[in-house]
């Protein structure tokens, strides 16, 4: 276990670089699914007013 | 005879005052004055520095009065009234062109020699440093106006023309703080020149409709 | 707009994306499982090699999805379908991030093995021209407010852009500098061990499937726009 953290001296560069890119794509996964939720309530919304109007 | 006026009209509106002749220099003057500060000018490669900074200063300064080209003449409508008269499209872009290279590139010029003697630069260096930039500023010019006039009536788009305009000025600077390449930047003016009518005439034909 | 929109593909898609969803974290949890825990360290560069795990797959993948927006670009400009304007505007904003990642992490790695965080070499330089490209084309839509003029510069940004791609695979075979030479190349074996073969290969199917799902993300999202923006009409 220690071995996996400290990775023979490089433990800092391994894992800053392994942590950027989760934290990125975590990042990007999570913003691209929230808009998508956001953009189909609204597509919900304007649907349902249209209903109502005709 | 209309080209002519246009051009002429151009100028007066860049020139209206005195004291506005050097708007254009106005940034190559203010890096001249700090480059002492930066570094002492006995130093042996001095001339290459001096050369880089002019040509960083005139990419910026050249950067930051594209838009004057189209915009405030597009904000009050007289675009579309030079436009509606119906002659040649290509014709008033190039008046916009040379009116805008002799208002932004002739102070530049000016400012060079005085301040080359200020640095104490051979005069044969002098002459090679204003042939390049003649050479190149036109292409810079064209480009920056091309650019400009894809953009037009948006406010937010300063960082847009920046993004696209810097890359396409990489090949003028990498060549113009070089010696001997006058010939490879009167090439690249004139490929810049046939881009930029193209793209100027098509995107003011869909703006001004 | 003028082409149909199938309704039927935004219902196929929500029934997919799940499927997605847990295929990309399966794959990613056992890449980096091997890549971590069950992959040699290098003679030479000890653990620090493990960054490669993540740097090659990211800079592979980003290539692809430029070739992937110019391909569609070049596209809308023969058929003039607007569902290719779509599928560069999912891909883009994709490819950037991967872009980040190879520089950011490339840069990382570069560190402790060659000494330097970044180098003005051929292939570090047109990478990050290659970022600016995604810039410029996510940008374009944003920045230019006559539609059809915004499809056609960023169509022909997408195009001449790709010249790009050649440079970038090829420069350091041109040019000799501080990136190391391909390891893995189509014509020829790897010349790369099996043990450190099978995570990167790992990584790069999780990063496949990553970009897959996140493209589907997108481009459900562009449809959605379109729909929304056709009730407002």
């Amino acid at each position: 276990m220690n071995e996996i953290i400290y990775m023979n001296g490089y433990g800092s560069y391994v894992w800053s670089a392994y942590g950027f890119t989760i934290f990125s794509l975590i990042f990007l996964f999570y913003f691209y699914y929230q808009t998508l939720v956001k953009k189909e309530r609204k597509l919900k919304d304007l649907q349902d007013k249209h209903e109502q109007k005709s | 005879m209309w080209f002519y006026n246009l051009i002429v009209r151009d100028l007066k509106l860049a020139f209206y005052s005195s004291t506005n002749f050097l708007f254009a220099a106005s940034f190559l003057i203010l890096i001249l004055i700090l480059l002492p500060f930066i570094i002492d000018p006995k130093v042996n490669q001095f001339i290459q520095i001096y050369t880089g900074f002019i040509w960083l200063s005139i990419a910026l300064s050249i950067l930051l009065t594209i838009d004057r080209v189209f915009e405030s003449d597009y904000e009050d409508g007289n675009l579309d009234a030079i436009i509606l008269t119906q002659k040649p499209l290509e014709l008033i872009v190039c008046s916009k062109f040379i009116s805008h290279w002799i208002a932004n590139c002739i102070p530049i010029i000016v400012v060079i020699p005085i301040s080359a003697i200020l640095f104490g630069i051979n005069i044969n260096e002098i002459i090679n440093i204003i042939l390049n930039v003649l050479a190149g500023s036109t292409g810079m010019v064209f480009i920056g106006s091309a650019v400009s006039s894809l953009t037009l009536g948006n406010k937010r788009s300063g960082i847009y023309k920046s993004i696209i305009v810097i890359p396409l000025y990489i090949p003028f600077i990498i060549f113009g703080a070089n010696q001997e390449s006058v010939l490879v930047l009167i090439g690249l003016s004139m490929f810049a020149f046939i881009f930029s009518l193209f793209t100027t005439t098509y995107s003011l034909r869909l703006y001004v409709e | 707009m003028f082409y149909k929109l199938p309704n039927t593909l935004i219902d196929t898609l929500r029934n997919w994306l799940p499927v997605f969803y847990s295929t990309t974290l399966v794959t990613f949890s056992i890449g980096l499982y091997y890549a971590i825990y069950n992959s040699p360290p290098d003679y030479i560069q000890g653990d620090s090699m493990r960054i490669m795990y993540v740097h090659v797959p990211a800079a592979w993948l980003s290539l692809g999805s430029y070739s992937i927006l110019a391909i569609s670009c070049i596209a809308w400009f023969v058929f003039r379908n607007p569902i290719f304007n779509l599928f560069a505007k999912s891909i883009a904003p994709i490819g950037a991030v991967f872009t980040i990642i190879a520089l950011v992490t490339g840069s990382i790695w570069g560190k402790p093995t060659w000494g330097t965080w970044w180098a003005w070499d051929a292939r570090l330089t047109s990478m990050l021209i290659l970022f600016f490209l995604y810039i410029a084309y996510m940008m374009t839509w944003q920045v230019i407010v006559n539609k059809e003029l915004a499809a056609k510069i960023s169509a022909a940004l997408g195009t001449i852009g790709f010249i790009n791609i050649p440079i970038i695979k090829f420069s350091v075979d041109w040019w000799n500098t501080l990136h190391q030479p391909a390891t893995i190349s189509k014509l020829s074996a790897p010349s790369i061990h099996i043990s450190m073969l099978t995570p990167l290969m790992l990584m790069t199917i999780a990063y496949l499937f990553l970009l897959i799902t996140l493209f589907l993300i997108r481009y459900k999202t562009e449809l959605v726009e379109v729909k929304i923006s056709r009730i407002k009409h």
